[in-house]
């Protein structure tokens, strides 16, 4: 159990190192996934400007501290 | 003899598309987190997509492909996303390029603990990003040779040879890129994979949502490009402000 609990530990730790970034982040994967965005260029754009300024965010959130 | 050539070339061209998504992955954990890990990770994916396919044949093809490209694509992505905050983070000179005395710190801890010891030399991460990496791209590459070669069994093994001609390709290309990118300074590879894994992702998850990505597959050189701009702003909103007695030196 102690081993199981170490791997499933180091695992999650390989995609996640901010809890609140990793949730922020599937949070905007999954209002895609409710959206269901129309065959749209401006979706994907959006999709990924997102992800760059939560990204941005973070970056700077963690310098200021 | 008729050979099916169309069927090759067909086969060729959109897995050598596929496979050499997956080799950029793989040379660039490789560069970075050593090579063992990456072959690692490419190893185990190929087995375990050798033993997909030996199980389920052509019934992998109704496997809910949308939905599987978005968990791996966004895992892809938290895994992309961490390494590129902290490599911006550590080109802006909030963190340290290479602090050896935390990393000797958290080794011995770990063997004190009996966890994870670096004995085995392999990086999980590492291995992690290079499984996920070859492993979709394998699929999609089961999923070429099963449609280009879906007219009938005399059309199956020239799709197969088609997709093994590419695979071999791009394992000669690997085998010739490996040395040149050992030579470029560590943070630097490691923004690059930051950049390169991030920009799969959301490629992968995007399609996973159903989003017409403009260019299709090329759209991936794009958001590597968008990806690199987000480190360029990042390193710059990061680097801590120049104090006045500094400036005035």
């Amino acid at each position: 159990m102690k081993v199981l609990r170490a791997i499933g530990s180091e695992l999650l730790g390989l995609f996640v190192d901010d809890w609140a970034f990793a949730l922020l982040l599937i949070a905007w994967v999954v209002l895609f996934a409710l959206l269901r965005p129309r065959q749209s260029p401006v979706f994907a754009a959006a999709f990924f400007l997102g992800i760059a300024l939560l990204t941005l965010v973070f970056v700077r959130r963690k310098a200021r501290r | 003899m008729t050979f099916a050539w169309p069927t090759v070339l067909a086969a060729f061209l959109a897995s050598l598309v596929e496979f050499v998504e997956a080799l950029t992955i793989v040379l660039a954990v490789g560069a970075v987190r050593g090579w063992r890990s990456a072959w690692a990770g490419t190893v185990a994916a190929a087995l375990l997509l050798a033993v997909l396919v030996a199980l389920f044949g052509p019934s992998l093809a109704h496997l809910d492909m949308p939905l599987f490209k978005m968990i791996v694509g966004t895992l892809l992505l938290l895994f992309g996303l961490r390494w590129l905050r902290k490599a911006i983070l550590r080109a802006a000179g909030v963190l340290a390029l290479h602090d050896e005395e935390k990393e000797y710190a958290e080794t011995a801890a770990a063997l004190r603990q009996g966890a994870a010891s670096p004995a085995s030399g392999l990086d999980f991460g590492a291995a992690a990003a290079a499984f996920n990496g070859v492993f979709i791209e394998g699929v999609e590459v089961v999923f070429i040779v099963l449609a280009v070669g879906a007219a009938g069994h005399k059309t199956l093994l020239p799709a197969v040879l088609g997709a093994a001609a590419a695979a071999a390709l791009v394992v000669v290309l690997g085998l010739i890129a490996r040395h040149p990118l050992s030579n470029i300074p560590e943070n630097a590879l490691k923004l690059a994979v930051g950049v390169l894994v991030s920009a799969f992702g959301t490629f992968w998850a995007g399609e996973g949502l159903g989003l017409a990505w403009p260019g299709g597959d090329w759209a991936t050189v794009a958001l590597s490009l968008g990806y690199l701009a987000v480190a360029g702003l990042g390193v710059l909103l990061a680097r801590p402000p120049v104090r006045t007695e500094q400036a005035r030196l």
